[in-house]
């Protein structure tokens, strides 16, 4: 995956989480796709790269929102420099290990946002539930990112 | 990089530039989805009904005011001085977008500085309030709803003229927004579907524009000094097509 693709796929993402509806049976929330664009860069770009890819994926998504500006790409940067330095004991096959990185970034995401929203007992079922959708989604982006990989022999 | 990060957070002209750089980057994208043939039939709809329902939306807007332009004249009727309901200067733009994240209620619409567009303007439709603009760009500008804990409308319950303080309750449990009226008179006697409406206090929101109606009321928890009041949005949230922004009123 080149850096090229990645911004692209930043730029796909944050639209496509301006764009999509909330998801009603779902008790309303949005789903967030750059915390598995982060993950897939964190597990398998160069770590620097990874980093400023986050950084602009936060800097992106703060631009499409009402939140204070750089308030995600401090979550995103944290969560990269946290998956970047344990990427030799982590196995970034197994689907696991991608839904667990997909969910803690949304998590770190989540906790930081609770700082400018607050912290109540709805919001954290809510941080859990949208935790394990971008965890699913992590899932999802390894195996079409992977397969497109073999497929068209993306680096 | 926190104390960078810090600092891109704060409101100065640097980050503000970053910011619409970033909104102007993303904004294509956003709009990309205007052009996938599923929903090609529904944009050449809505440009063909767009004069229509400008002048739809301003006048079921205008015919709202005027009926709280009645009630201010019976209780002012023997004042000569009192000034007629003002008219409103509007801008109608289209929702391109919605809030990127899950934390914070906002939309996107397809006008800025260009159109005349500024911060802090009301937004509204023909149901009611909607928000106020905020981070304007040239060509685009966010819309902070009401339904966001960090927005806040001055409001008046219609019939008992009870002022308050209404803005966003967030709550994860329900699809539909919450709004909360604070700061309501603990003595207020406050009937079930009342409507509530803008109070034009503060100077954002024009007075008379409806915000929603009265639910349930219960005295606030931590002081038990005033009530706090469920409000129902009269605004479907969830089908934001087209907005009015209000850019003068006079």
């Amino acid at each position: 995956m080149n850096t090229l693709i990645a911004i692209t796929g930043i730029l796909i993402a944050v639209a496509l989480q301006a764009r999509m509806p909330a998801l009603g049976w779902l008790g309303g929330v949005r789903l967030e796709f750059l915390p598995a664009v982060v993950v897939y860069a964190a597990l398998t770009m160069h770590r620097r790269r990874a980093f400023l890819l986050a950084l602009a994926a936060g800097l992106a998504q703060d631009a499409l929102s009402a939140a204070p500006f750089s308030i995600s790409a401090l979550a995103y940067g944290i969560s990269t420099i946290v998956i970047t330095s344990l990427r030799e004991a982590l196995d970034r096959d197994l689907p696991w290990v991608q839904w667990s990185a997909g969910a803690s970034t949304s998590i770190v995401a989540s906790v930081i946002a609770f700082f400018a929203v607050g912290l109540s007992l709805g919001n954290i079922f809510k941080m859990l539930e949208v935790a394990s959708i971008s965890g699913v989604l992590a899932v999802a982006l390894f195996f079409a990112a992977d397969y497109a990989r073999l497929a068209w022999g993306f680096e | 990089m926190v104390g960078w990060i810090v600092f891109l957070g704060q409101p100065t002209r640097f980050s503000t530039k970053l910011r619409m750089v970033f909104v102007q980057l993303c904004t294509p994208f956003v709009e990309l989805g205007d052009y996938f043939p599923f929903v090609q039939s529904r944009r050449q709809l809505a440009r063909e009904n767009e004069r229509l329902r400008q002048e739809n939306d301003v006048l079921r807007q205008e015919v709202r005011a005027l009926g709280e332009t009645g009630r201010e004249n019976l209780r002012l009727h023997q004042l000569l001085d009192v000034k007629e309901h003002s008219a409103f200067h509007t801008v109608t733009a289209r929702v391109i977008g919605r809030d990127a994240s899950n934390w914070w209620r906002s939309l996107q619409i397809d006008r800025g500085s260009n159109d005349g567009l500024a911060d802090n303007m009301a937004v509204l439709n023909a149901d009611g309030l909607i928000g106020k603009t905020t981070s304007v760009t040239r060509g685009q500008a966010r819309v902070l709803l009401i339904t966001d804990q960090n927005c806040k409308a001055a409001a008046l319950l219609q019939d008992t003229r009870e002022p308050g303080v209404v803005s966003g309750n967030p709550t994860a449990f329900s699809v539909s927004p919450h709004l909360t009226m604070t700061y309501v008179n603990r003595d207020a006697k406050i009937a079930q579907g009342e409507s509530v409406i803008t109070s034009g206090l503060g100077g954002v929101f024009p007075k008379g524009i409806l915000i929603g109606a009265t639910a349930r009321a219960r005295m606030n928890r931590q002081t038990g000094m005033y009530q706090d009041v469920d409000v129902v949005p009269a605004v479907d949230f969830r089908r934001l097509e087209e907005v009015i922004v209000i850019t003068k009123s006079e």
